[in-house]
């Protein structure tokens, strides 16, 4: 299948720590991929290396190269990587406002000030997310008094916003209830059609029912990748083995 | 915009030092320290002596002392800030402690003027002021920074320990005394560092209650510190003069034992 | 060992009371005594009389605290900020942070009086601006500057982290976060910080003693003119001994319901925020 995104060869230290050790991986076109291992295995860090947010973070080094269909990222400029691959996180941070300016902060900095316009995008966006119909008379509320769930498919359409072609999310269920989840699971499961999902969970049952493809690290290396049915019911590797029996994690 | 604050900042101590150092051609450094005549203007055939050394034991000595004091009141507070008080009571209290801060160290030499001076005028002290009152006011100026400052660590320490405390079954109180409190001690000797720092550049409301008289402290003599030297003979010292030099250098001597605490206490805690 | 925690039940009991009295103490003693002097004429007009303040009252003060402050506030707050935005979302190096940190822990260290000499010798020596407001709302500046930076990082780390990486993650330069999210969402916090920074500065009187306050002077019209100022008129009045004593109350009574007035403006302020922010 087509790659969406790819790293080669990625190293990342942080300090004298070395996170992630010579990553090769690709991402394909239109489906879920989960990236699992035990904690401090550098799920997260692979992540954010995705978007090149890890430069946000202090004294971390990075060599090793990602590609973004045929473009390096390195080469492109730093708006553009971001608005083409968007990122949710672990905890719903929607901003301090409506969820109407919550929607259009993207549009409105790339220039968008045409009211209908905005109203279209805002509506597009949260019906992708499943929302609109629950939320049409509260645009104007603060994006803050909604719940858990909700909140986060706020964040969910906020990063589409930016017309992303992949869709990063860190955990993006570890804070809430069961319900919300499988709400968003649906969400995501209807997403993979127009964009290219990367998801990192610490959950191996969401990762079975979500994904297309499955990548497992630990300690920084690349452990075992494959398509998400091979991958659990055959696995290769020991370690694989011992992780999905629980063996640690 | 950081750059030009960091070059400020740095202009400032590099300041001080250019006009510190001039002093040290005329008096040496250990008898600018260790003396203890302070004779800035030629008086009849005596000629000029500049030793700070009981203005220096005056600081330390009040500020230690008045540490004692905040501490002993401090540490209690926030005890009960911490470990008894509800976070609603604590939404209250703060403000409260806030305001303690909030009030300018003029009033402070004022109501100590007013009220401790008289106190200890009435119990025989001469002339009321002495070292003591002084200590005491600035032990109430230290409170707030104190109680602040520590309730937050302790809060920490709380947070881990209390619960697993009362779960075996141990009294509240006591997991207080022998887990949190212990556990929290490095922090607790950081706030006190923090405190003693601003005890020693206390200016007005120790020289108000203080006496101003360079002599040795005692604990109901009077005395003067170097911050309250400065701000007396600032505006009589003429320009350039050895005199001028030497308040700066004696502002400097302040600061290199408040620095020279603060690296040396953080460093021990450290090594703990 | 019951006796240990009992020890500790009854330090921690007498510590909050005896602060909780000393502060009551402390409000209650000064309104006492100086409500009887604050009347209209006593706010709003010159101080006079044969020992100058005995008689009259202490506009021209009230109005030349609030120059110094405003001028204080103005010159600490935005490098002070403008430091803790960088230190927490431009520095990459956690050695530069510290270097920071460590200027600026050196700087909250240095007492204000030698803040005030150093203002004294380069302003109003060298450059020659006198003594002026100017003079001395610079060296309370740099006073309360590290003061806010502090409360302002804190406010900033507290912020999460997600939330700005949110922003950035949809393409937007760290200016522009800045500006939209950061600061708004700070601005709570940051006002507090300010204000109280304020108040500190406004009863500072070490710094000012030689840099710009004077004994008597009318209302401030330019930053190169000399003021007056509450704390320094009290400690004159003070020094004065018993003719002005009564008027001595009332300049503190004036000082203390400014503090007190400020201080609950930033608690109700910060609250409300605090709930607001809370409510899901």
């Amino acid at each position: 299948m087509e790659s969406a995104i790819r790293t080669e060869d990625l190293c990342i230290v942080y300090g004298k720590k070395t996170v992630l050790q010579g990553i090769t991986v690709d991402f394909p076109k239109n489906s879920i991929t989960s990236i699992i291992g035990p904690s401090g295995c550098g799920k997260t860090t692979l992540l954010l290396s995705l978007d090149d947010m890890i430069r946000e973070v202090p004294d971390a080094m990075v060599s090793g190269d990602v590609y973004i269909g045929k473009e390096k990222t390195s080469s492109m400029p730093q708006s553009e990587l971001r608005r083409r691959v968007g990122l949710v996180f672990q905890t719903p941070v929607p901003f301090p406002f409506s969820v109407y300016d919550n929607l259009t902060y993207a549009p409105k900095y790339y220039g968008n000030r045409d009211r209908k316009n905005l109203d279209r995008i805002v509506r597009e966006k949260l019906e992708m997310v499943g929302l609109y119909d629950e939320i049409k008379d509260d645009l104007w509320k603060s994006a803050l008094k909604f719940s858990g769930g909700q909140q986060q498919r706020i964040c969910i359409a906020r990063a589409l916003t930016a017309d992303p072609d992949v869709l990063l999310l860190d955990e993006p269920c570890s804070a809430l209830d069961i319900k919300s989840t499988s709400i968003i699971e649906e969400t995501l499961k209807k997403l993979k059609e127009k964009y290219t999902i990367i998801i990192v969970t610490h959950n191996i049952a969401q990762a079975r029912r979500l994904s297309d493809k499955v990548v497992f690290l630990k300690d920084g290396r690349l452990i075992e990748e494959g398509d998400a049915g091979t991958f659990f019911n055959s696995p290769e590797h020991p370690d694989t083995n011992d992780f999905l029996g629980g063996v640690y994690g | 915009m950081t750059f030009f604050t960091m070059a400020v900042l740095a202009f400032v101590i590099i300041f001080i030092l250019k006009e510190a150092l001039p002093v040290f051609r005329e008096v040496s450094l250990i008898e600018f320290i260790f003396g203890n005549e302070w004779m800035p203007v030629e008086g009849i055939g005596k000629g000029t002596h500049f030793g700070i050394f009981n203005f220096i034991a005056a600081t330390v000595y009040v500020s230690f002392l008045a540490m004692l004091i905040a501490v002993s009141v401090g540490l209690g507070a926030a005890v009960y800030l911490s470990c008894v008080a509800s976070s609603r009571a604590r939404t209250f209290i703060y403000p409260f402690i806030d305001l303690l801060a909030g009030i300018p160290s003029v009033v402070y030499g004022f109501i100590g003027l007013n009220v401790l001076v008289r106190f200890f005028l009435k119990t025989g002290v001469h002339t009321g002021s002495c070292v003591l009152a002084a200590a005491i006011i600035l032990s109430v100026m230290l409170l707030p920074y104190l109680v602040s400052s520590s309730s937050e660590s302790l809060l920490k320490s709380r947070e881990l320990y209390l619960k697993a405390g009362t779960a075996l079954g141990v009294d509240k109180w006591y997991t207080i005394a022998s887990v949190i409190i212990p556990a929290s001690g490095k922090s607790l000797l950081r706030c006190m560092i923090l405190a003693i720092g601003r005890a020693m550049g206390e200016t007005m409301a120790v020289m108000m209650v203080i006496g101003n008289a360079n002599l040795f402290p005692t604990l109901l003599g009077k005395s003067e510190s170097i911050a309250a030297v400065i701000a007396l003979e600032m505006g009589t010292a003429v320009n350039g003069s050895t005199h001028f030099h030497a308040l700066y250098a004696a502002g400097l001597v302040l600061i290199v034992i408040m620095l020279a605490i603060n690296f040396g206490v953080k460093n021990l805690i450290k090594k703990l | 060992m019951k006796i240990k925690g009992l020890l500790i039940k009854l330090w921690a009991y007498m510590g909050i009371v005896i602060i909780f009295m000393v502060t009551v103490f402390f409000f209650a003693y000064i309104f006492l005594e100086g409500h009887s002097v604050i009347s209209r004429e006593f706010i709003f007009e010159a101080p006079s009389g044969m020992v100058l303040g005995s008689e009259g009252g202490i506009f021209p003060a009230i109005t030349g605290s609030l120059a110094f402050t405003l001028t204080a506030v103005i010159i600490g707050s935005v490098p002070a900020v403008s430091t803790a935005l960088y230190v927490v979302y431009f520095c990459k190096k956690s050695r530069m942070t510290e270097l920071i940190h460590t200027v600026v822990q050196c700087f909250s260290g240095i007492p204000s009086i030698v803040l005030g000499l150093f203002s004294y010798s380069l302003f109003v020596r060298d450059l020659n601006f006198g003594r002026c407001i100017l003079s001395g709302g610079i060296a309370l500046g740099i006073m309360i500057l590290p003061f806010i930076e502090v409360r302002a990082e804190k406010t900033f780390r507290e912020l999460d982290p997600a939330m700005v990486r949110s922003a950035y993650a949809l393409g937007c330069t760290k200016t522009h976060t800045i500006w939209t999210i950061v600061l708004p969402a700070c601005r709570g916090e940051l006002f507090s910080g300010i204000i109280l920074g304020g108040c500190y500065a406004m009863g500072a009187t070490a710094p000012m003693i030689f840099t710009g306050a004077v004994a008597y002077a009318g209302n401030p019209t330019s930053l190169f003119k000399p003021a007056m100022a509450l704390p320094l008129h009290l400690y004159l009045l003070v020094a004065q001994g018993h003719t002005s004593l009564d008027m001595a109350y009332g300049t503190a009574f004036v000082m203390m319901a400014v503090i007190l007035f400020s201080n609950i403006l930033v608690t109700i302020y910060a609250r409300r925020r605090h709930y607001t922010w809370n409510q899901q």
